[in-house]
Formats: C-alpha cells, structure tokens, sequence
C-alpha cells in the first residue's frame, strides 16, 4: 500500500533509540509485532513515528540485534535460502553462515546478553543460534571446568563417580 | 526436578569472564544442553548426579534429537564374527559404538529405540536406547543346543526364536513378541507365542504366553511392520505363489491378540519373476513393497475396509 517503508523505534534501557523498519522487525519478533499490533489502531494513519520501549535489553545489546535482524530478514538483502542454510552441505555455504559465525564470536558476557535479548523479543532465529553459540564454547570443557562454571557440587561417592566414567567412557 | 540443581552460585566471587553461565534461568541452560551433541552430553553426565539424570531423562533426550536431527544407526561387520551397531550422526562421524556380538540384524522401527533380533535363541535381541546409551538383551530360550540335522556339524539349537518389537496403540507400552519354532513344530502350522513389556527398569522381562500364531510366519525383518500398534507379520512361505498362501497375519500389541482377519490378496506379481517382497510402514500405512533385478513398486493396504489391497505404484 505505502510507498514509504514504515519505520519504528525502540528505546533500549539506557535511553537510545534505534531505528528500524516496521516490516522488518514484525518479521523477526514476536514480541515487537505484538507491540505493534497493540498500537495501530491509535495510530490509525499517522505517519509512523512510534516510539516502543524495550526496557530488558541495553543500547550495546539492541544494535546487535538489530544488525542481525536487518541481515536476517530484510528480505531485499536476504538472497537464497534463507531458513535451511544450516543444513548445508560442507562447501555450499549460504552467505549468512559466515556472518552468523562472525556474530556470536564475541566474549561469553555479550553472548548471554544476546541469549536474553533473543529470548525477551522472541526472536526464534537468533535464540537458536546465540544458544547453539553457548552449547559449542561448553563442549571442549573438562567435567571439572562444567563444575566451576555452573557451580556444582560433585555428589557423587568415589564408587559411583568410577562407575559412571567407565559407562561412558567412549565419550572421552 | 534436576534442573534446579543446575543453576546458581554467587556471581560475585568469581572473575567477571567467568560469570556468564552461572547468570542463565535453568529454561536457558537446558535449551542450551539439549544443542549439544550426544558424545559431550555422555561427557557431562559425569558433573553429577542430577545432572546425569536430567541428560538421562527421555523427554531431554527426544528434545536433544529433534535439535541435532536424526540418527542413523547401521550393524558393521568390521570382521567375521564381530558385528558392531554404530550410531551416526547426518555427518557420518560415528557416536557410539555397540557390540552386538554374533548376528544380528537391524529391525526397522520407527521408534526412538534401536531393536536387534539376533536370531539366535542363545543370544536372543537387544533393545538399546540410543540417547542413554543402555543396552538391554532379551534373553532368547534356554534349550540346550542340540545337533541338529546328520550333516551339519555345529551346535545347532533345539528351537529358534524370533524376535519383533513394536509399541502399543495408545497405551505406549514397548512390547516384545517371541515366537518360537521348536524342531516338534518344524512341520507345524502355528508358533508358539509370548509377550513382554519392556519397561525402563532393564529388568528381565516377564514373558506372558499368547495364543500361538494363527500361521507360521516369517523370521525375516523385511516381512514384518508396525502400524498403528498393531504388528503385521507375513507368512514364512512368502514366495509361494499361491493366492491363499499369501496372507499377513496381525498382533494388536495392545490387547495382546491375533486379529480375526488377516490380509489377503494377491501378490500381484507377474508369473515367473523373481521378486523380494518387502513389508513396511510408511506414513501409517502397511506397504508392500516388490522388487526385482528389472522393476519396483508398492502396494498400499487400506486398513479401514477388510484389508484389501489397494492400487501398485510404480517406483
């Protein structure tokens, strides 16, 4: 219908609004779209300056994200197969593989604020991939290093602790 | 639950790199577990007893296998006598390896539970449940083994069993058939039947005996399927060409009971090709399949109007 792109703004937690296009955004979150939703009836035919507040999520985080929705569904930038790229074979590469590599190569801190960020926004994509990030940096760690990380105490007896290692054993 | 045990220590003490995960709900940190793969979440049921729990849980496991896709399980012969079951991921490496001594043979099942009939009575099958990794072996007969036949030479049992697995409709109870051909009923016309539920626990199952088998059926695993809780099972003589000998015979796992009816109908087959006959499921719907050196193609039954045979399609 328009022909001007409909835009939106979200207000991160410490007060800096982004831009970015309604369409776009109503695409990659659920909860944003629902937002928006909530708002248009009073907004019947006002030329688009929402303001939506995003109080769980830091101007750090939110131009993060934003990054990644705009790569991600867009869908004048998007080319290709947008959703199966996962599943491609060694050396088909979808162009946003790199990117989404290259995106939750940051320290653990960013990468969990991303995960709660995907995950308040609904954002099912970047969930997926931002906790898949989480998964692989655990996978190299030591039992012990699980331990320490997630604060666990080791119950069990010496007995029991031999037996469960031998049972598993190949996975080492 | 073990969840809970998951989470939480103080942040504060700690250095700021290494507050990360302490700082996720449990919801988060178990939809990060179930992303990782089958070898490290092995690793990880050595952190504690809760968490091997949570990883041993089947809801954790079938959650884990929709995110990492499916598996695929293959029996290897990597040397005579020695056949290994391997668990592959959709990249081939190999997860777990399984010693499925003596023969064996993949039963196909559409469940989240590897099935081996090993043929043998003294080796009976194994029921091994991919995600934990436990193997269970069903014990087959105790005959003793006997000499069979004048000219063979190798221990050869009294009685063979065969083994089919399958899960009952809506129970969902994992339940075992075993139907035993003893050298009396070589000549016989019916197999004597038992069943058993195969329960978590992994303790010995109790065999309940059945009314015995309305026909002797096939020992093959390309001549039995599981639709609907209900196991088909084709007759022994399969490749006789005759109209009547061409029947299926059918248990419902449920009410533990040979159905009335049995399927059955013409193989369809032109006269004096060699085909092997297949007996699968697909999509909830009992398939036949053909197949010769020169052609392909299925028939469906419709199991909704007295079993009839239903169209060939080409393949």
């Amino acid at each position: 219908m328009a022909s001007e792109k409909k835009v939106v703004f979200l207000r991160s937690s410490d007060g800096e609004a982004f831009e970015v296009s309604e369409e776009v955004i109503s695409a990659a979150s659920v909860t944003i779209k629902g937002m928006i939703d909530e708002e248009s009836p009073s907004r019947a035919d006002t030329a688009a300056t929402t303001t939506l507040a995003i109080p769980n999520v830091t101007a750090a985080t939110l131009s993060r994200v934003l990054h990644y929705v705009n790569k991600h569904f867009d869908a004048a930038a998007v080319v290709g197969r947008p959703d199966d790229y996962i599943f491609c074979a060694p050396g088909d590469e979808h162009p946003l593989a790199r990117f989404d590599d290259d995106f939750v190569d940051v320290d653990n801190d960013t990468l969990i604020d991303l995960v709660h960020a995907a995950e308040y926004l609904h954002i099912k994509k970047l969930f997926d991939l931002t906790c898949k990030a989480v998964a692989d940096k655990l996978k190299g760690r030591t039992i012990d290093q699980i331990r320490e990380t997630f604060g666990i105490v080791n119950d069990y007896t010496v007995e029991e602790e031999v037996e469960v290692y031998r049972e598993n054993s190949w996975a080492f | 639950m073990a969840v809970k045990k998951l989470r939480k220590r103080d942040g504060n003490r700690r250095g700021r790199g290494r507050r990360v995960q302490s700082s996720l709900p449990e919801d988060i940190i178990l939809e990060v577990l179930v992303r990782l793969p089958v070898k490290a979440l092995c690793r990880f049921r050595c952190v504690s007893k809760s968490w091997r729990a949570l990883i041993s849980d089947p809801a954790f496991a079938a959650a884990q296998r929709s995110r990492t896709g499916p598996l695929v399980v293959g029996v290897f012969r990597s040397r005579p006598e020695w056949h290994e079951l391997r668990l592959l991921d959709r990249d081939g490496c190999v997860l777990r390896v399984f010693d499925v001594r003596g023969t064996a043979l993949l039963a196909p099942t559409r469940l989240d539970l590897i099935f081996v009939n090993k043929r043998m009575p003294q080796l009976g099958a194994m029921i091994i449940d991919p995600a934990s990794g436990r193997g269970f072996t069903i014990v087959g007969t105790n005959d003793p083994p006997s000499l069979h036949p004048a000219w063979c030479d190798v221990q050869w049992p009294a009685s063979f069993s065969d083994y089919s697995f399958g899960r009952a409709v809506p129970s969902g109870d994992y339940k075992v058939l075993r139907l035993n051909l003893t050298s009396s009923s070589w000549y016989g016309d019916t197999l004597s039947c038992k069943v058993a539920t195969f329960t978590d626990g992994g303790e010995e199952p109790t065999w309940r005996p059945r009314q015995s088998s309305p026909f002797r059926t096939s020992f093959s695993c390309k001549h039995k399927a599981t639709v609907n809780g209900v196991l088909y099972l084709k007759a022994h003589d399969t490749y006789a060409t005759s109209y009547h000998r061409n029947r299926i015979a059918a248990f419902d796992l449920e009410s533990e009971e040979w159905k009335a009816e049995m399927i059955k109908g013409s193989l369809g087959l032109k006269e004096k090709k060699r085909h092997i006959v297949y007996l699968t499921e697909l999509k909830g719907t009992l398939c036949m399949l053909y197949n010769s050196s020169t052609e392909a193609f299925t028939d469906f039954m419709e199991m909704t109007d007295g079993f009839t045979v239903d169209r060939g399609f080409p393949v």
